[in-house]
């Protein structure tokens, strides 16, 4: 604690945790402009959106600092803003380790941009259909789009409704314009998805864009405030940061080394720390090689003119996410250090409400009341601002997927018209919306946290065994892509359903499951959280093996790819 | 710009119906023709000598890339695991290896990322510009994805 801070009267100890106060109707006044702005942009661009490089695309026109910022937005989600430092404020140093593996991992996806940018159009899947049978890897790679898209969807819209409800003050029976927590996130979960809805529907790739750029924006410069404000706190003395969090942490030095959370020694049981420090490399697997075949960030490569500019932009990226994820360490330790782990924890449990109490304790620390509710209202309405951008981003990944590979495509033989192709994606967008709204109300108590994680493990087990053959393996074919995208994605999900997260983890004192099913339900078998470790090689496996079983090659289609990606010739012409 | 680059190609002009039987058969075989062409270009191109120095150049800075990137990420994440006892020596009161490892992650991913674009800037793009302006005045690739 800053010792000279004031005495904290009773009445103002924070506005999360008491009832509906002017914060939170600051909070919604700004998400509702922020939301005014975006719809106001969409529908200016909207008048110049024409085609389906115009939908899909953004008319292949935004350069590369603008798709910079677009690839910030979309890949920052609340799991990024909210969840890493909720993680560092709870459990120290565990949390950064999230935080290297998600920048790191665009190292790999700075070589693919370009090669990307040179040969797709669309979606993934025009990738493998280049230089094979189109109809079938197209279907499964609009498989694994979808299911990717849908986890990561639902797993953010169950997030806003969450937070929505403790912004709101309602998480602990409180009641706001006659409604209760449940119905609050429901409304909230329902709202946000219409309005996703909105914007892929109406504005395609172009509204999408901007409404990440300027939530990329917002979300730097908030975060940059509340930094410098944390650190002017302890007057700009790191050190003195880590000192105080470690001191107030409760774990002491252990705060701030690796082990509270991630590969935890388990004393007296060494297969189980065995298992947990393999977990750890897991996770950080993950991280690494899902990034690289997340379908919404892969699309972001197609609105860009060149080759060029996207790897371009993917330097732009990285300097920003970089400098994010180094204030997310102040904003975690800052949070342990000013706001404490008891009201952390009691305000939500998996800590991600810990940037929002650190903004109104270092607002009131600064400037007292009317500090803290603006600084409130502020890191609330971004944070809204956030999951809204992400989720209108994968939903357009989805449904561009459905439109062009399925129906395009599949059902059309890859003969339809322009309009038909955009037509159906506004429909599938409705439908993907729809889906996930559905999905998200069913799952609205559940922790669902794991559904990130999950999201990346099948990017990194079911797309990027494909993208990486079709690449740069002369023998890899249609059954190769198939087995690989099928292969890694049941893998997955088997895995994952075999996993504690799923079943089988009690509360060692009370017995309540920890896990997403009930206590009585035992079918854990597979000993991880985190299934990257074996689903990747599985997944590159099947793709391999389902290669060499197929007598089907096309070296000369191969021979144009690979002149393709690397030259970009003919890649300026669309 | 391509009207529609995957189907334009085939279909478009001739619906189902128009055209006779031999009319079909004369424009299958110089389809056939066509493509066997087009194979060709692309194959004399993929063994130009400037093109086998780009492809050289870039899976020389992809490994460079990569191997780096998996060598300190792999050591990070190892030393994490299995080096708690190295993670947690304190090199200045609070500051310790772990978040001293942890920053330097961060600086070596801005660097790697900063002499690849330069490296792409300086020795990829000029000559895959070179290519590209060769493979325009041949004239037999049109940058259009045929299908088959």
């Amino acid at each position: 604690m800053n010792p000279t801070a004031p005495p904290i009267p009773e009445s103002l100890v924070s506005a999360l945790e008491g009832q509906f106060g002017p914060a939170h109707a600051w909070t919604l006044a700004l998400f509702a402009l922020f939301v005014l702005v975006t719809l106001v942009i969409s529908i200016r661009v909207r008048r110049t959106t024409r085609g389906a490089v115009d939908y899909f695309a953004g008319g292949r026109g935004f350069s590369s600092t603008q798709n910079g910022l677009a690839l910030t937005g979309d890949y920052l989600s609340a799991a990024s803003f909210l969840g890493i430092a909720g993680m560092i404020a709870l459990q120290g140093y565990d949390g950064f380790l999230y935080s290297i593996g998600f920048l790191v991992a665009w190292l790999l996806v700075l070589p693919m941009a370009q090669l990307m940018r040179n040969t797709g159009r669309f979606t993934m899947a025009d990738l493998p259909a280049f230089r094979m049978r189109r109809m079938r890897v197209r279907l499964a790679c609009a498989v694994s789009t979808v299911t990717v898209c849908v986890f990561y969807l639902v797993a953010q819209m169950v997030g806003a409704g969450a937070l929505v409800a403790v912004l709101l003050g309602l998480h602990d029976g409180g009641s706001f314009l006659g409604l209760s927590a449940d119905q609050a996130r429901t409304g909230a979960i329902v709202l946000v998805g219409i309005l996703m809805i909105v914007y892929v529907m109406y504005g395609g790739m172009k509204a999408a864009t901007w409404l990440q750029i300027i939530k990329a924006i917002l979300l730097l410069t908030v975060t940059g405030l509340l930094t410098a404000l944390v650190l002017s706190l302890f007057s700009f003395d790191p050190r003195a940061l880590l000192g105080a969090a470690a001191d107030a942490s409760g774990h002491g030095s252990a705060f701030l080394e690796p082990g509270l959370r991630l590969g935890v020694e388990v004393p007296g049981d060494p297969v189980q720390t065995a298992f947990n420090k393999l977990d750890l490399i897991s996770l950080g697997l993950a991280l690494v090689l899902g990034t690289v075949a997340l379908p919404h960030i892969l699309i972001r490569f197609y609105t860009v003119p060149d080759g060029r500019s996207a790897r371009t932009s993917v330097n732009r990226t990285i300097v920003m996410i970089g400098a994010f994820y180094l204030m997310t360490l102040a904003l975690g330790f800052g949070a342990a250090a000013l706001v404490g782990s008891e009201r952390i924890l009691a305000a939500d449990a998996s800590g991600n409400t810990a940037v929002p109490l650190l903004a109104e304790e270092v607002g009131r620390l600064t400037a007292g009341p009317v500090g803290a509710a603006v600084m409130l209202a502020l890191v609330s309405a971004v944070a809204l601002a956030t999951i809204l951008a992400v989720i209108a981003s994968l939903t357009l990944a989805s449904s561009s997927s459905i439109a062009h590979d399925v129906f395009g495509h599949i059902l059309m033989w890859g003969r339809p018209r322009e309009s038909q192709e955009v037509g159906v994606a506004r429909f599938s967008a409705c439908l993907v919306g729809a889906v996930a709204i559905v999905l998200a109300v069913q799952a609205q108590n559940q922790n669902v946290a794991f559904l990130v994680g999950l999201a990346f493990a099948i990017a990194a087990a079911a797309n990027l065994p494909v993208i990486v053959l079709t690449m740069f393996w002369r023998r890899f074919n249609t059954q190769g892509v198939e087995w690989g995208v099928y292969g890694g994605l049941s893998a997955t999900l088997v895995l994952m359903a075999l996993s504690p997260v799923v079943s089988g983890r009690t509360h060692p004192v009370t017995g309540e499951s920890l896990s997403v099913l009930p206590a009585w339900i035992d079918i854990q078998v597979f000993p991880m959280e985190n299934p990257a470790l074996v689903a990747v090689p599985i997944g590159f496996a099947c793709a391999i093996v389902g290669s060499l079983l197929s007598p089907e090659r096309d070296s000369a289609r191969f021979t144009e790819l690979r002149v393709r990606s690397l030259t970009g010739w003919g890649a300026e012409q669309d | 710009m391509v009207e529609y680059m995957e189907g334009t190609y085939r279909s478009r002009g001739g619906g189902p119906g128009e055209g006779v039987v031999a009319d079909v058969t004369w424009s299958d075989s110089a389809r056939r023709r066509e493509r066997a062409d087009t194979a060709y270009a692309w194959e004399r191109l993929s063994v130009d000598p400037r093109f086998v120095k780009l492809r050289r150049r870039f899976a020389l800075q992809v490994a460079v890339l990569v191997s780096l990137f998996l060598l300190s990420y792999l050591t990070y994440l190892l030393l994490s695991a299995y080096a708690r006892d190295v993670m947690s020596y304190q090199v200045a009161d609070s500051v310790n290896v772990a978040l001293l490892m942890g920053i330097g992650q961060f600086l070596l991913t801005f660097v790697l990322a900063w002499a690849f674009g330069r490296f792409s800037t300086r020795a990829i793009d000029p000559l895959a510009a070179e290519i590209r302006d060769r493979a325009r005045a041949d004239g037999t690739l049109t940058g259009r994805v045929s299908r088959r």
